[in-house]
């Protein structure tokens, strides 16, 4: 029976002649609404800021704020012509970020785990408790473990900043007594690692607006329109519209390759060496290189140029001509291990050698593969034999950035413990660190004391959704007796959070200062700005870390003396005395931009070109080494001395095939920015988790498209819909990386997540990660 | 002064990255399904096996298409109630939300599936040409949110004088059935 | 209608007002459930409303359990519902119904922050913390009735009534169904679903009343 006006009013007036019809509950009382102080704001103001998100294309977005909510994000308009640098405009992530701000799933107060790890139950705590148990943990395990037990887990939720989480969580660990770092960026690491062999550094790339006049691009496995939006847009539109031909390598057509490619040529992963090889023969043999810069500047071209102590046929042309090998790398022999026709591999290595200037760039997930250090050498070696090194309009290869203006970091707190481990050694250091080993990549100590016992992930999701080999390192993190302390602090409960044994609300970057930076895109940064307050009883890391410290008497040492407002004026004060173009506080308050002086564009190693004699290159001998003595002397089939193809282990030729016959790649899509904005239905709607298919590959196995289907391999499995389609090469499939890991009651995720298939297998010579190389099965649902 | 606006879509330079789609759901806060401007990804060609190696003759491109606002708008002839409606100062259509009865004969009518029912309201919904920005000055909210400057905006014939006067490619409906105001530069594989 | 009959029905609507929000706001805790076991204002209005009844039934049926014991299990199944971590099951803020991104601080908070404004109230949480919130909304009727209980200017009291009923035409009676419909799909826990019941059930009785005073004016 539901209740009616008559019978409400009989009721009323029965309980009223009891005498005691106000209920006295103790929580009836008015304590929500208190007399208001003043008037509510009120027109709308907007506010400049950014994000301080893992994005090469930091952009400028305006918050419109009505009373301290902000109400809608716009960004800057039609194209304003932004010489030099990105134009800063948001994509459509940048559009998104009020849903990210206001979800109602965020993270609000702090929790404590119940129940086992990684079950995901969780209870309400207050942050005393919060705090004095993490001082309390931090303070036992320091004292039984040492120092090279604590561990801060790689997460880029904000390394977009200039002050980022992961780095104010090895500050406190440094602080309190130090800490076991990881080293290698999982975007480049390969690169970043294998590259100073040929030119001494790793900053090799030029700026973007260097290729003002460049007649030809090669986008080797490079989808900045998808990827980084702005910067790179704004100056392949205006090359294309110059005329400059664009030609996209990659096994995937890639929306680079819709908006920009002349041509499109897949391959298949992890063959790239075997293209470049047949693409040096054809230069080589027709006499398209560039002897004169051969002569003077690289050792190792031919036989005349080798070093010391070599053996002959040793050079990068015995090498292309079979002298030691018997094998001719001619197109032919390519096109049977990469896929790309012969005549097509003739054309373009005549086109790329003939083309002056031109620039051949490699993008970072041909090097995410177990051949990632070979694949990016062998870019290095093409733009070296046609002279393509330190002229304007090249490209000398190397990851995208070169060192440019950028703002002043905060000093940092020296770390007292002197090892460190590659990034995905971490499982192994927990669950078998005595496999973590100088021979594995462990440097600074010959073997890890402690295996690691407690590990902070901030802002990050890689613990347990980016991190390769997903099954492995749950089944790790699950045993409470191996790491005893998880802390983690996130703006959601992603699949990493749910092993955190305290889990605290995280405030947003509209909610604390910070600046972002570009990642050597532009010559600017923009200021972040406190919007709003922090949502519920969220903290900024920079806080409760800083508290945590107080507990344990090294307050000062985290935090210097200073708020984290503080530490961004100052920032940008430092900044400042260095380039004197540095707005002030208040001027960025308003603008958001500072933008430091142009002073055209730069080209690596230009000064080594020009005058060689007084610049030579930071190698051992001086010169360009597209032989190394020292990737030769380490005797490792993995590494040769010069860049050549290696079969890749889990590759196409690898004899695992037999089981699982299709490659799989990830590619980093628009709607997400690695993992975040996963659950951002919103966002989503614009693109679909769906698998790319040949039909070559997907008719023999009855798949269409819409159709859900496993991919598996021995690693694990995950189910997602299918896509049909001629835009991958035959051989391999492709998804978009970064959902987050579902997992059903068999460990299958049904999100699409492909890190339950990647392994934790390191390069050989710089231990980074290996994910895109992972061999699978597909099958139909 | 009466003028006809009308946009402009270069498709050799879009890369389907659905800034223009996003900023207009945003601009005119709709819920999921109801979409103002349809991003199509077309697809074509195949794999010839060639020796050991892969021929291919593979294309792609996306189109981004809004309302066409056109000179001869079927959805405005197939209006039983008015609704549908040209301004004849701006040449926009657009829906008289008080005259909708929400029978959706425009959407059979239109041939490049503008018009978007919004079940909460019972009513019809489209492209209005973000009459208000327009009116301020401003670009329509997908003008100026393209990365890429594919979509451009403003009088048709000043669009026609700039970038020419194609108004179909091979996978969009004949011109001559409703005259769009739209000017589009074609992609090389869907002339 | 008589002045005593009137009062009786002013503080009727304040008891209701008062254990719904109790009820949403947190967690009850043991004090909160043995008062509310002892109440015969809720064991009567058990017989009148199906919703009351199954709060009703609920304390009863759980009335020799360890009051601390049943405090902690009700702490859990209100995070689970309404606070998380991880997915919120059952929205309790009004923006999130009507936002196309079903967002927090939407129109509607701001809406609400309005209707507060203008007595001159602000949430205590403000800008930390949605004031669609229910258990705040529900506050504030019952600071409306409150306000017209003590009052006695006849053109204000008319204001008040004018106000609790934009407010609850606007914003309780839009979002009550579905937040039920929710909590029902989400829940099996018998003092939320009977709160949710009775919720629906005092707010349709609250429109009546004020579609029949229309009807006399």
């Amino acid at each position: 029976m539901n209740l009616t006006r008559r019978s409400f009013l009989k009721w009323s007036a029965a309980v009223g002649a009891m005498g005691t019809g106000l209920l006295s509950l103790p929580g009836c009382s008015n304590t929500s609404l208190v007399d208001s102080e003043t008037a509510n704001g009120a027109g709308e103001i907007i506010i400049p800021t950014c994000s301080t998100q893992d994005c090469g294309g930091r952009c400028l977005v305006k918050a419109h704020v009505k009373d301290g909510v902000i109400t809608r994000i716009s960004t800057r308009g039609p194209y304003e012509a932004d010489e030099p640098g990105a134009n800063m405009k948001a994509c459509l992530r940048g559009r998104g970020y009020r849903k990210h701000q206001y979800h109602p799933d965020r993270l609000k107060y702090p929790m404590k785990r119940v129940g086992k790890r990684g079950e995901g139950k969780f209870e309400q705590i207050t942050w005393e408790e919060a705090i004095e148990t993490i001082a309390s943990e931090t303070k036992r395990i320091f004292e039984r473990y040492g120092p090279g037990s604590r561990y801060c887990n790689l997460g880029t939720g904000d390394t977009g900043g200039v002050i980022s989480r992961m780095a104010l969580g090895n500050r406190f660990l440094c602080a309190t007594g130090g800490y076991l770092p990881w080293y290698n960026s999982v975007s480049m690491g390969n690169t970043g690692g294998a590259t100073p062999f040929i030119f001494g550094v790793d900053n090799t790339a030029n700026r973007l607006d260097s290729l003002r006049d460049t007649k030809l691009v090669v986008l080797w496995g490079h989808n900045t329109t998808e990827t980084i939006f702005g910067a790179s847009n704004y100056y392949f539109r205006q090359m294309k519209q110059r005329g400059c031909k664009f030609i996209c390598i990659d096994p995937r057509y890639s929306n680079t390759t819709v908006a920009f490619a002349d041509e499109w040529i897949p391959l298949l992963p992890t063959t790239d060496n075997a293209l470049m090889d047949a693409m040096a023969y054809v230069i080589v043999s027709e006499n398209l290189h560039d002897q004169a810069f051969l002569d003077k500047y690289v050792i190792g071209f031919d036989e005349d140029h080798m070093p010391e102590g070599v053996p002959a046929n040793e050079s990068l042309v015995a090498y292309l001509f079979g002298k030691k090998d018997g094998v001719e790398k001619t197109p032919e022999w390519a096109e049977a291990i990469c896929k790309v026709p012969a005549d097509t591999i003739r054309r373009i290595a005549r086109e790329y050698a003939t083309t002056k200037p031109a620039a051949l760039i490699q993008g970072w997930g041909p090097q995410r593969h177990s051949c990632g250090e070979r694949t990016a050498l062998g870019g290095a070696m093409l733009a070296i034999i046609t002279g393509n090194v330190g002229v304007l309009g090249g490209w000398a290869g190397g990851y995208i950035g070169l060192t440019r203006k950028g703002c002043v970091g905060m000093p940092a707190v020296p770390n007292p413990y002197p090892g460190a481990i590659p990034t995905l050694a971490w499982v192994d250091a927990i669950e078998c660190p005595e496999k973590v080993t100088p021979e594995t990549g462990l440097i600074g100590v010959d073997k890890l004391d402690s295996p690691i016992k407690m590990i902070l992930n901030l802002a990050g999701d890689f613990m347990a959704n980016q991190n390769p080999d997903i099954n492995r390192t749950i089944r790790v993190l699950q045993d409470e007796s191996l790491v005893e302390f998880i802390v983690v602090s996130d703006l959601f409960m992603t699949p990493s959070a749910r092993f955190a044994d305290i889990l605290l609300p995280a405030n947003t970057f509209f909610e604390r200062y910070n600046i972002g930076a570009t990642w050597n895109n532009g010559d600017y940064f923009i200021l972040s700005q406190k919007i709003v307050d922090n949502y519920y009883e969220s903290r900024s890391e920079y806080d409760w870390l800083a508290e945590v410290a107080d507990k344990l008497g090294v307050k000062d040492v985290f935090t210097g003396g200073k708020t984290e407002e503080e530490w961004i004026r100052w920032i940008v004060e430092e900044t400042r005395k260095v380039y004197p173009e540095t707005l002030s506080w208040d001027e960025l308050k308003k603008v958001g931009i500072s933008k430091f002086h142009y002073d055209g564009p730069r080209v690596a190693f230009e000064a080594q070109i020009k005058d060689p004699e007084n610049n030579p290159f930071p190698t051992p001998s001086g010169k360009i080494e597209l032989f190394s003595k020292q990737l030769y002397d380490m005797k490792n089939p993995e590494i040769p001395a010069i860049p050549v193809y290696v079969p890749a282990w889990e590759g196409p030729e690898d004899e695992l095939t037999q089981k699982y016959p299709l490659q799989l790649i990830g590619w980093k899509t628009k709607a997400r920015d690695n993992s975040t904005f996963a659950n951002n239905p919103w966002l989503q709607q614009a693109m679909v988790q769906e698998v790319w298919i040949n039909p070559v590959d997907a008719e023999p196995r009855n798949i269409k498209t819409g159709d859900k289907v496993k991919i598996y391999n021995d690693r694990g499995a995950t189910t997602m819909q299918a896509r049909v389609t001629n835009k991958i090469i035959p051989g391999v499939i492709a998804a978009p990386t970064g959902s987050w890991y579902t997992p059903d009651a068999h460990g299958v995720c049904t999100n699409g997540n492909l890190n339950v298939l990647t392994t934790l297998k390191m390069t050989a010579l710089t231990h980074g990660n290996t994910q895109h190389t992972c061999l699978v099965e597909i099958t139909k649902l | 002064m009466s003028v006809q606006y009308g946009f402009f879509f270069d498709q050799t330079l879009c890369s389907g990255c659905h800034a223009c789609q996003v900023s207009c759901n945003d601009k005119n806060d709709l819920e999921a399904g109801r979409i103002f401007r349809r991003i199509i990804e077309t697809e074509g060609g195949v794999f010839t096996p060639q020796n050991k190696a892969y021929t291919h003759n593979v294309y792609s491109y996306f189109t981004s298409l809004a309302c066409n606002h056109c000179d001869n708008p079927k959805c405005v002839e197939a209006c039983p109630s008015g609704a549908m409606h040209k301004n004849p100062d701006t040449g926009i259509v657009s829906v008289n939300q008080n005259r909708c009865i929400g029978c959706r004969y425009c959407t059979w009518a239109c041939p490049y599936g503008a018009p978007q029912y919004n079940e909460a309201a019972g009513r019809m919904s489209k492209c209005d040409f973000c009459a208000d920005l327009v009116a301020e000055g401003e670009a329509p909210a997908c003008v100026a949110a393209c990365p890429l400057q594919a979509l451009d905006y403003g009088p048709i014939e000043e669009l026609r004088a700039k970038y020419g006067t194609v108004a179909e490619t091979k996978d969009l409906p004949l011109a001559s059935i409703t005259n769009p105001n739209l000017v589009i530069k074609p992609h090389k594989n869907a002339r | 209608m008589s002045e005593q009959e009137g009062r009786s029905e002013q503080e009727g609507r304040l008891y209701i007002y008062r254990l719904l929000k109790t009820i949403f706001e947190k967690p009850l805790n043991k004090e909160d459930l043995i008062l509310l076991r002892q109440d015969p204002g809720l064991e009567h209005l058990a017989q009148i409303s199906q919703g009351a009844k199954i709060i009703w039934n609920y304390l009863e049926e759980n009335k020799d359990k360890d009051p601390e014991e049943l405090g902690q299990e009700l702490k859990q199944e209100y995070q689970r519902l309404f606070i998380g971590p991880g997915p919120v099951l059952v929205p309790i803020w009004e923006s999130v119904y009507f936002d196309p991104e079903h967002l927090m601080f939407g129109e509607r908070t701001l809406e609400a922050r309005e209707c507060y404004k203008k007595h001159n109230l602000q949430y205590i949480h403000k800008n930390r913390r949605p004031e669609d919130h229910l258990a705040v909304e529900l506050e504030f009727m019952l600071f409306l009735v409150q306000s017209y209980l003590a009052c006695e200017d006849q053109s204000r009291q008319k204001e008040l009534l004018t106000d609790q009923k934009h407010f609850l035409f606007r914003h309780l009676a839009t979002w009550k169904d579905e937040f039920l419909r929710l909590l029902l799909y989400s829940t099996c826990c018998q003092l939320y679903k009977g709160g949710g019941l009775l919720l629906k059930e005092f707010i349709e009785v609250e429109l009546n009343m004020f579609e029949e005073l229309e009807e006399v004016s």
